[in-house]
């Protein structure tokens, strides 16, 4: 029986469409958006000033922080009403349901720019917002080892130099907790457990047009102050900045929110959308670690919310949070950041192990080893990342007896780490490994953050903490588990998944260019800064020892060479998918996995034809009698990838 | 492996959907409380760790509170409203949609009665914001709990202006608290949804007001 979906029916089972009708111009995208937050932007900043005309402390200060916070606020609300997402929640309150528009089979590239329903929309929009995110703080990355080339000639003023490393690291930092779950959780894995949609559409299509204005409001901060806390955002330098610190805490607020809606959405999604046949020990990994970082993101953004909430009282409502004068603390702020912050750093692992578990048995060609360990890894991460926070603040004059405590929650968390570990190597062991781009890349992870995950274990324990803190090590060690561990696992993916989501087959050969160029650069990068930290070199200085210039300017040619390979990916990606358009050739990669099975690439409104009954576990690679992945198997092999017999 | 493909037990697709949309609704009905809870528990975490530091005896030196007899109107309003609509809910799956219907508005009056009180407190504080820290901290707890007050009555005005609008659909097959057709189970389950999202910001009230306005 097939679904009606022309007819919405209230919240949670409800696919009518977003926005209202009309054509052209006027239609609801990111045009009208872009208008109606212009418009907020004003009302509001003009509404900030009125409202604040008698307080002194404010109009004395040069620089008003509520007409800022106003302004954006304002903005947000423009800019979600110009889109058309603030259409369905008003229809809500006055009963009326949703129109009935079949959104999710809107066509052509423009359907990219609106706020659509389709999940599988919705990842790519998340996929090329990403790689704006990315390569815009990789920009910053470069002005800040430009700046490093010489210990004393100046490139910046030490002001500007301190914003762009704040604007490089917040905007790294938010965009990796996008990074996976975006494009491919979105994307992927209801196509993965086999469901026609999501649970909560409108909820995962206000979570990526969150992305596309926290990431306007954070770069403006380059042009208003920036925020020279850095990412961290430490009180009470963050409470007494310019009107620069405003964005950082509406862009990571926003981006925080966008997450709880990912979130949101993900967990009911997989618990509730599974085919007929999906029982838990036949959900992919990749489920499981978007299951165990939905989870770890609901339990742990909403505080670091509170923590930017809080600092935006201290700088508007003159409330005295975080500063011990007036009986708050500083503190306050460090344990409410970093009790999401740990967590963060997993909420940035886990996605990427998930990638790379789901992705090596495919061309390891044997079924992943330890499957339910895999499983419990993620899981044990993702709660021992809760008992961890503390060890950012060894340094900070926190009890004494509490260091151990911390030392050994951290020494734990390497446990489930390394079950991860295993069930790569134990997936390698005595298998056929097919060499190609996605496998490279995932094989790199694991080179990677072998050098990340045991030097993480050196810098839990407080002695070498206490040596190193703050120093170009602690830099270079998270480099190694972020860039290289989920940043590598995103491109691998990006090659692995390409064939589905446009229909083309990137080339081998170009991609093998990218992931040898790429892996050599980035380890020439991040290897010699361990030996800067530990010579001595704090973070966050734009001078330096001249004994260590030999060591930074290598790492500065080396990072120019790494962006030279990046953008080598950037023009050859775009140039394949626009120019040369190789169709691929349906599964490329041999996979049982349920995706590869729709009926075209990419694949069509709904997904299938059909719901599929899964049959069997997706990772029997190797046994000539194993049952196929689902039923719908058979119906499709036999078609070319653009659905034809 | 023909027969596998024939012999494939029958989906009814209508039916998966719409017990995957009922779940759902748990779910995201439980992650809502999940989320309420950690985005409090950030500010009571910031209530114990000033009280508890006291930095230069500045927690609480005059002993000044927020009015008491506003706050005690707040927690009447919010536990009245909780009380009210879940007795509304019970009467509705035995069959009588009325009483939902003016214990779901007499709630939906009271809850924005609170939310309307603990804004209107915020306007007549004894207290600088700055002045100690338990101002700082009732300023920031005030609108977080105002805003989390009416976004709740955001979504019971849905629910009760949904059944208004279509209970010729919805209260057929012996009322929609029994009716066995998909929409009515999915109101019921949307409702259920909102009266544990709802009492579960009840029970938090109580701590609220022993923080803010007993201790």
């Amino acid at each position: 029986m097939a679904i009606d979906y022309s007819k919405a029916t209230g919240t949670g089972s409800s696919s009518g469409a977003p926005g209202g009708g009309g054509g052209g111009l006027l239609r609801p995208s990111i045009i009208t958006g872009i208008i109606g937050g212009v418009i907020g932007w004003l009302l509001g900043h003009w509404i900030g000033n009125s409202f604040t005309q008698g307080y002194q402390q404010v109009q004395g200060s040069g620089s008003n922080d509520i007409a800022e916070f106003m302004g954006y606020i304002f903005m947000i609300i423009g800019w979600f009403a110009g889109l058309g997402a603030l259409n369905y929640p008003i229809q809500k309150l006055f009963g009326v349901e949703a129109e009935a528009e079949e959104p999710v089979t809107e066509k052509g590239w423009t359907k990219y720019f609106r706020y659509t329903l389709d999940h599988k929309t919705v990842g790519v929009q998340y996929l090329f917002g990403m790689l704006v995110y990315f390569f815009t703080a990789g920009l910053l990355a470069l002005a800040i080892r430009t700046e490093l080339l010489s210990p004393t000639y100046h490139i910046w003023s030490p002001d500007t130099y301190i914003e762009i490393v704040g604007e490089h690291g917040t905007m790294m930092m938010m965009m990796m907790t996008s990074v996976v779950l975006g494009p491919f959780g979105n994307y992927v894995v209801p196509l993965m457990i086999g469901s026609k949609r999501v649970a909560f559409p409108r909820l995962e299509a206000l979570s990526f047009w969150f992305t596309p204005i926290s990431y306007f409001i954070l770069l403006s901060g380059l042009w208003q102050g920036g925020f020279q806390s850095g990412w961290t955002g430490y009180a009470p330098l963050s409470v007494q900045q310019g009107v620069g610190q405003d964005t950082y805490i509406l862009g990571f607020g926003l981006q925080g929110l966008s997450m709880v809606c990912a979130s949101t959405n993900i967990v009911a999604t997989i618990i509730n959308y599974r085919a007929p046949g999906m029982s838990w020990s036949r959900l992919p990994v990749m489920g499981w670690s978007m299951l165990s970082l939905g989870f770890t993101m609901i339990l742990s953004i909403p505080v670091l919310i509170d923590g930017l909430y809080v600092l935006a009282l201290d700088r508007t409502a003159q409330t005295s949070l975080l500063y011990s004068g007036h009986g708050g603390s500083s503190f306050l702020w460090e344990n409410l950041f970093w009790f999401f912050g740990h967590p963060e750093v997993y909420l940035l692992a886990i996605p990427g192990f998930g990638l790379v578990a789901e992705i090596i048995p495919v061309f390891a060609r044997k079924p992943i080893f330890a499957y339910k360990t895999s499983a419990a890894g993620f899981i044990g991460l993702a709660i021992l990342s809760f008992f961890v926070w503390q060890h950012h603040l060894f340094q900070s004059g926190m009890n004494p007896d509490m260091r151990p405590l911390f030392m050994l929650t951290t020494e734990l968390i390497s446990i489930p780490t390394g079950f991860i570990y295993l069930v790569g190597m134990g997936t390698l062991w005595r298998a056929r490994i097919r060499l190609t781009t996605p496998m490279l890349f995932m094989l790199g992870v694991y080179f990677n953050f072998l050098f990340g995950g045991l030097t993480g274990v050196y810098v839990s324990d407080v002695p070498i903490n206490v040596t190193v803190h703050g120093s170009f090590f602690v830099m270079a060690h998270f480099h190694y588990t972020i860039m290289g561990g989920v940043i590598f696992a995103f491109f691998g993916a990006i090659y692995y998944w390409t064939p589905l989501v446009t229909g083309y087959q990137l080339s081998e050969k170009l991609g093998k260019i990218h992931f040898w160029t790429m892996i050599i650069f980035f380890n020439s990068t991040f290897l010699p800064l361990f030996a800067v930290g530990l010579l001595g070199m704090p973070r966050r200085v734009f001078e330096y020892a001249h004994r260590l210039q030999f060591l930074n300017q290598w790492v500065s040619i080396s990072a120019y060479l790494l962006g030279a390979s990046l953008l080598f990916f950037a023009v050859t990606f775009v140039w394949q998918l626009a120019v040369t358009r190789k169709p691929t050739v349906r599964n490329p990669w041999g996979s049982r996995s349920l995706e590869w099975y729709v009926e075209s690439y990419p694949p069509p409104a709904y997904n299938f034809k059909r719901v599929p009954v899964v049959l069997s576990w997706p990772y029997e690679y190797g046994d000539p009698n194993a049952l196929p992945v689902a039923d719908i198997v058979n119906e499709t092999k036999d078609l070319d990838p653009v659905g034809r017999a | 492996m023909s027969e596998i493909t024939e012999d494939r037990p029958a989906v009814d697709e209508e039916q998966l959907y719409h017990e995957a949309a009922l779940g759902s609704l748990w779910w995201g009905s439980r992650i809502s409380i999940a989320l309420t809870i950690t985005a409090f528990g950030g500010l009571v975490f910031a209530y114990f760790y000033l009280r508890s530091l006291n930095s230069h005896g500045l927690w609480d030196p005059h002993h000044q509170t927020a009015s008491v007899l506003l706050g005690s109107l707040i927690l009447a309003c919010v536990l009245g409203s909780a009380i009210v609509q879940s007795v509304g809910a019970r009467r509705l799956r035995s069959g009588s949609t009325i009483d939902w219907l003016v214990g779901g508005f007499v709630a939906l009056g009271l809850g924005v009665l609170a939310g309307g009180f603990q804004i209107w407190e915020l306007t007549r504080l004894n207290f600088f914001p700055g002045a100690s820290g338990y101002g700082g901290v009732f300023v920031a707890f005030a609108p977080v709990y105002s805003i989390i007050i009416l976004l709740h009555m955001y979504w019971l005005e849905t629910l009760l202006v949904r059944l208004v609008r279509n209970r010729a659909v919805l209260d057929g097959d012996g009322g929609v608290g029994i009716s066995r057709q998909p929409k009515a189970e999915n109101f019921r389950a949307n409702l259920e949804g909102f009266t544990y999202a709802w009492n579960a910001l009840s029970i938090m009230s109580i701590l609220f007001f022993v923080l803010f306005y007993v201790l």
